[in-house]
């Protein structure tokens, strides 16, 4: 019998597109991750579903690209950063900030996504409004 | 396994180089290093060419059989090795599993890349893909962004600062002054290299390596055999390769890289030897902070100590431990797969007393950190003098 390949980048990209993030869960020992994995990195198990994870967290270190490749030229220079979700897990995006407010470390983010883009690259990272 | 020794190296120049293939540069350094070893074109076994991307920066694929075609030794085995930037190192482990196995007598490994026929940002892209496709590259991430990265946190956690990676590149270059194959002979200033270009903040121009062509070869043979040629030669203690996640973000801790620990630990254990008994190290500057944390991660320096050893001087060649006194990614220049052969290539002639104004003293030891990706691929090798 042959295995079924998950389509986890798909799935990935599909939740994005509708404005959420979504981690992978393993039905034997609930490890959440984000990106989503088609094998649970704690238990090994490859009995995976998918969650929606709070898309807030903060922002544990970050770069300003002022050299970019040819697809980015036109938005550099671009602040780019790493961020730890509520459950730990973490995410590179972009972050998109209001005039005057600078990157810091642990700062409060939240999701936001770019409407003109398919994907992956639509993540973008906002400061937190309670 | 066998035991295996290196018996020849052959390296150009690296910098920009023109209208040249690297398949003509693999060819040049694996012939010198095939008269240094003095073996006959008959005896050689196989090639290893570790190479990042002849198809994006010179529109071919398939690059290995034209390495032997070139050089007259049609029908071996010849097999191209990627692994981002540590292509090189992986390419001289492959062949020297490959001898140790029994399977060869005689394998020329070699490193090359053609860097420079395309601009700096299509480069910039081309180094990216070394990056996660999906959760990196589409959103604009590059090298000297991945690193930056590391290099923040880094300061976060120790205090390592732009002074401090600085002192870095302003030790390469002057050791890269008594490297005729290097491609800057110049010293630099901390204040120059602190207000250059930014490139990703919080790293500038003089924190990144260059662009550059240029390829690295070297001859592997059994030990049993190395021992009775009358040439250079240097003995394998021992060589490791870890892995680890694609993505940055997927690792517990950014502020240095479990591969470089993993393979160094094993490197050391299978040599049965300490890191303080390694006289001299070559690692993978392709950003100043990355020397840092390789050196942290070895185990040369406590974690969050090696920016403040560099300040006093102690990776300078007379200090406590000699890094990269080829000049270092930072001022040889970085030929993305000739990287990790060059870095043997550097042991080899320190070890025999070949490496002319930039040759160290009674040095025993010596020890290679090649890196790929974001640290995703480490490939570390120890050798032994062998007189
Ligand atoms: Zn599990």
């Amino acid at each position: 019998m042959h295995r079924e390949v998950v389509q986890i980048v798909k799935s990935y990209e599909d939740a994005i597109n509708q404005n959420r993030i979504i981690g992978s869960i393993c039905e034997d020992c609930e490890t959440i991750s984000v990106p989503p994995r088609a094998v649970c990195k704690k238990c090994w198990s490859d009995k995976i579903d998918f969650t929606t994870v709070e898309p807030q967290g903060k922002l544990i270190t970050w770069t300003v690209i002022h050299i970019a490749p040819p697809t980015y030229v036109d938005k550099a220079p671009y602040i780019l950063g790493i961020v730890e979700l509520l459950n730990g897990e973490r995410l590179t995006g972009l972050l998109r900030l209001p005039e005057g407010v600078e990157p810091e470390f642990d700062m409060e983010v939240e999701a936001a996504f770019e409407e003109s883009l398919e994907g992956a690259q639509r993540l973008r990272w906002i400061p937190y409004h309670k | 396994m066998r035991e295996v020794g290196i018996v020849g190296v052959g390296m150009t120049k690296f910098g920009v180089l023109g209208r040249v293939t690297s398949r003509e540069l693999a060819t040049t350094a694996a012939r010198e290093a095939m008269e240094m070893a003095n073996i006959k074109r008959e005896d050689v076994d196989a090639i290893y060419n570790g190479i990042l991307s002849p198809d994006i920066f010179e529109h071919q694929m398939h690059s290995a059989p034209g390495i032997p075609d070139y050089l007259g030794l049609n029908n071996i085995p010849s097999t191209r090795v990627e692994a981002a930037c540590a292509s090189g190192g992986l390419a001289v482990m492959q062949g020297i599993i490959s001898v140790a196995s029994g399977l060869y007598d005689t394998v020329v490994a070699t490193g090359s890349e053609k860097m420079t026929n395309l601009p700096t940002s299509h480069v910039t892209e081309a180094l990216a893909m070394c990056a996660d496709d999906v959760y990196e590259v589409s959103l604009g991430i590059t090298f000297p962004g991945a690193f930056a990265m590391v290099a923040r946190a880094h300061e976060r956690k120790y205090g390592t600062n732009a002074e401090m990676r600085a002192a870095v590149a302003v030790k390469n270059h002057k050791h890269g002054l008594h490297n005729p194959l290097a491609q800057f002979q110049k010293e630099i200033t901390i204040e120059k290299a602190m207000n250059s270009l930014m490139i990703a903040d919080p790293l500038t121009l003089y924190d990144c390596s260059p662009i550059t062509d240029g390829a690295a070869a070297v001859v592997i043979v059994p030990w049993e055999k190395a021992k009775k040629m009358d040439g250079p030669k240097m003995k394998v203690s021992s060589f490791a390769q870890a892995s680890d996640t694609m993505s940055l973000h997927d690792r517990p801790d950014i502020t240095g890289f479990k591969t470089t620990q993993v393979a160094a630990r094993k490197a050391f254990e299978r040599a049965n030897l300490k890191v303080t008994d390694i006289d001299f190290v070559e690692v993978h500057d392709c950003f100043t902070i990355a020397e840092l944390v390789a050196l942290e991660d070895i185990g040369f320096f406590e974690k969050g100590k090696a920016g403040s050893a560099t300040l006093a001087g102690d990776t300078t060649r007379g200090g406590y431990i000699p890094v990269n006194i080829s000049g270092g990614l930072k001022s040889k220049g970085h030929p993305i797969g000739a990287t990790g052969v060059s870095q043997v290539v550097e042991v080899f002639k320190q070890l025999n007393g070949m490496a002319g104004q930039r040759q160290l003293k009674d040095v025993n030891y010596g020890m290679t950190q090649n890196l790929g990706g974001s640290g995703s691929t480490i490939v570390c090798h120890i050798f032994e003098r062998g007189d």
